[in-house]
């Protein structure tokens, strides 16, 4: 697809959401990959970029890499996503009881229509990362990874492999926590959290991956509660035009719902989002998409405590910042209304114009994929 | 429960190793072999040639894993079926394992456990992908129907493996938390928790709880992540205090109030449900109690920090007091000794006194001259205030960014 097709807000890629690719794409997609073996040792989140590229986030190794899955084409004659108890499939496939599974992320090809799963076999000492996806029956198999092509970029202030020997420290214990990743035109959005200083380390890395260049961190803060909350980590975002202008919406781990112009996004920017919805607290933000719908756009954001929202965005641009204390059980801004039939959703990712893949977890325990149409 | 290594779990078997099938059939597998064919299902295929065969091989060796082997396929099956694509669907339709939890019930739309198959030396192999994992029933089925060229009818074959569950000791317990003061302030940001072993993940804040003195539990103090923050050994994690219910200046953050208030008593817990990395829960459960004091809301100020100086040609520690606890694992990371060239100095750090109180040893000798300390300005305190810098502030207020330099200098010397 190309730029000109591109509806006045639509949406580009979210977390793990994927791009509908909306936009020229410069450099071949794999440009600078080569090809071998990929491996990680944590997995997830992850998102897809042009051309069946997906970006796989390994918090561990403090680093994304880009595999070309040469899933470019849709899977003819595949049904509709639609597992009950996929946990206890993909247990089945590695050999384990769903108890030993954690299900990182889920993300949908745009090129292809497949889901694609990040989990980890186990939880403790052999944890295997494995990334799957659905076969045209719905069955998870795992996606071959011996021989691919990729490339990785290394965040900045990454860990070190090994522990350092100086005789000063014995290891740097390190670590961020890459919470989201989408693709957007030309680059790889990252919002990481570290275990050790609390802030809000959001990344652009130019994509093709240069070898030098891996982007760096960007301060965004957001008006909240009548005072600036300063270096609170975003949770989940995703890219979106404002009329011709590409966007972020961004949910904080506290709730705030912030929007900002991308191009604000440059190396060592601190940048003020607008704060256009307060989603109250004791709640987190899990996933989120947008979509168009009977001619408006809207968002769906999966949370742990309120189920699943739906934001009209329209307007948004037009919306007023919300720089007040928010009272009352702390919502505020954009109105919304929750899905009472989208409980349970912990992750969320547009499978089509029409319809968004979910995991839910059921009353009974399990987790089931589905596909539902968009409301 | 305990994900078994190749390693552990083969060479643990006893020979022979007996186990039951759901029909009540006790099965032996030796350290060789688990020979059963048609165990499960009743007579043998009506073949006036010798039937094919499955059973698990479990080799004594650390690093071989076990494998099914189908034996007794004529030539002409071999031949066919050397010629199949390694992924090809016919592997999976004539024989697949299957794991479940001994007594479960197959149903009929579980996928089989993914693996690699081969021929080898008149033999078709598979071997699992995964490690096996010890209390599971590993069963693998053979639809002699499936067969090529050999005309074999079915009924199914099943052999079954389990490796037997270890009965272990709880050993792991946890080693530290920091903050280690007993007084903290009530805008506290995070706790770190030290275990002595590796941990497992995905449970830990069913695990973790804040009680006020009386046992009443405080409701969702935690910035509950997903990833939980663990560092890459799963050694320690990091725990934030929400910071929507943190205290600031007068008034609670929301309105269901601070998770901490001044003046109140509060028991951090986490129960010994919370698994280590072998699936073992924890020895007991662990329990701090702490009183919260006053906020801080200064920053840290290294120019205000008390330095107690070595005598050069000594290995006498370095010391620097804070006047306050500081956060524990980036005052240890953070802060450095360099020389006037810029070479930074070897050694070992350790942090006292609640934290308070940064002692540095050289690896040599002092040796006279100008040295510094490095503060990186992402230094926090226990409040989450960095060096200059609140943890909330309006910083669009100001005309020019609040905070341009990283990094504080301390200079001292040597004579």
């Amino acid at each position: 697809m190309k730029t000109k097709s591109l509806p006045s807000i639509a949406l580009l890629s979210g977390c793990c959401t994927a791009l509908l690719a909306a936009v020229a794409f410069a450099a071949p997609a794999t440009e600078g990959m080569t090809k071998g073996k990929v491996e990680f040792k944590s997995l997830g989140p992850i998102a897809f970029g042009p051309e069946g590229i997906l970006f796989a986030a390994d918090s561990r190794s403090a680093a994304i890499t880009a595999i070309a899955t040469e899933d470019t084409e849709p899977l003819e004659g595949a049904a509709p996503p639609n597992v009950e108890g996929i946990d206890r499939q993909i247990a089945a496939v590695l050999g384990t009881e769903p108890d030993q599974l954690l299900v990182n992320d889920m993300a949908v090809n745009p090129a292809s229509g497949r889901v694609y799963l990040a989990v980890s076999r186990g939880r403790g000492d052999g944890a295997v990362p494995v990334l799957l996806r659905l076969d045209k029956e719905n069955a998870p198999e795992i996606v071959d990874l011996s021989q691919v092509l990729s490339s990785r970029a290394v965040l900045p202030d990454a860990p070190p492999d090994a522990e350092v020997s100086d005789g000063r420290r014995s290891s740097n214990p390190r670590l961020e926590s890459i919470t989201d990743i989408a693709f957007f035109e030309d680059r790889v959005l990252v919002a990481g959290l570290s275990n050790e200083e609390f802030s809000s380390a959001f990344r652009a890395i130019p994509f093709p991956f240069r070898t030098v260049e891996n982007g760096t961190s960007v301060e965004i803060y957001h008006g909240a509660h009548g005072r600036f909350e300063t270096r609170s980590p975003v949770r989940t975002f995703v890219p979106f035009v404002l009329g011709t202008e590409p966007h972020l919406l961004a949910a904080y781990t506290c709730t705030p719902l912030v929007q900002l112009p991308i191009k604000q996004l440059v190396p060592g920017a601190q940048i003020k989002g607008k704060t256009i919805a307060e989603l109250g607290n004791r709640n987190r933000p899990l996933d989120m998409i947008v979509y168009k719908k009977d001619g408006k756009d809207w968002l769906l954001l999966a949370n742990s405590s309120r189920g699943v929202m739906k934001i009209e965005t329209h307007g948004i641009e037009e919306s007023a910042a919300i720089e007040e204390p928010v009272s009352g059980g702390g919502i505020a801004g954009l109105p919304y209304e929750t899905l009472s039939d989208w409980e349970g959703i912990e992750q969320l990712d547009r499978l089509d114009d029409s319809r968004a893949v979910v995991l839910r977890r059921s009353g009974s325990g399990s987790l089931d994929l589905a596909a539902m149409a968009l409301p | 429960m305990k994900l078994a290594g190749r390693q552990r779990s083969t060479p643990q078997l006893p020979p022979p190793f007996l186990f039951r099938l759901a029909g009540g059939l006790l099965l032996a597998a030796s350290g060789s072999g688990v020979p059963l064919c048609g165990a499960e299902s009743g007579a043998p295929p009506a073949q006036s040639q010798e039937p094919p065969s499955i059973r698990w091989s479990t080799p004594s060796g650390a690093d071989v894993a076990p494998k099914v082997e189908l034996t007794g396929l004529p030539e002409d099956s071999l031949r066919i079926i050397g010629d199949w694509a390694p992924d090809a669907k016919a592997w999976k339709d004539m024989l697949a394992v299957y794991a479940a939890a001994p007594g479960q019930t197959l149903s009929g739309n579980v996928p089989a456990m993914a693996g690699t198959y081969r021929v080898a030396l008149g033999k078709v192999e598979f071997e699992p992908r995964f490690p096996l994992q010890a209390g599971l029933d590993y069963r693998a089925i053979l639809k002699p129907g499936q067969i090529p060229g050999a005309g074999f009818e079915d009924p199914e074959q099943v052999a079954v493996l389990r490796l037997p569950a270890e009965k272990r000791e709880p050993v792991t317990g946890v080693s530290a938390v920091f903050p280690s003061a007993s007084t903290l302030p009530e805008n506290l940001l995070k706790f770190y928790f030290h275990f002595s072993n590796s941990m497992s993940r995905g449970e830990l804040y069913s695990h973790l709880r804040l009680e006020h003195s009386g046992g009443a539990q405080v409701d969702l103090p935690f910035l509950e992540l997903n990833e939980e923050l663990w560092d890459s050994e799963r050694k320690r994690v990091t725990v934030f205090i929400d910071p929507g219910r943190i205290k600031r200046g007068l008034r609670p953050r929301e309105e269901a109030g601070p998770a901490l208030e001044e003046g109140q008593s509060y028991v951090l817990v986490i129960d010994a449900g919370l698994l280590d990395g072998s699936g073992l829960p924890l020895r007991e459960a662990f329990r701090k109690t702490f009183r919260a004091g006053p906020p801080d809301t200064t920053p840290p100020d290294p120019s205000l920090w008390d330095l107690s100086l070595p005598r050069s040609g000594s290995r006498e520690p370095l010391v620097a007091s804070f006047g306050e606890s500081l956060d524990h694992a980036l005052a240890l990371r953070l802060l450095e000794v360099v020389t006037a060239e810029g070479m930074t100095v070897a050694g070992n750090a350790e942090l006292g006194v609640q934290e308070s109180r940064w002692t540095f040893t050289p690896s040599t000798e002092w040796i006279p001259g100008d040295y510094r300390i490095h503060v990186p300005n992402i230094l926090e305190d226990l409040a989450g205030n960095q060096v200059g810098r609140t943890f909330d502030v309006d910083i669009f207020d100001e005309a020019k960014p609040l905070r341009p330099e990283k990094l504080t200098v301390i200079p001292f010397r040597i004579r």
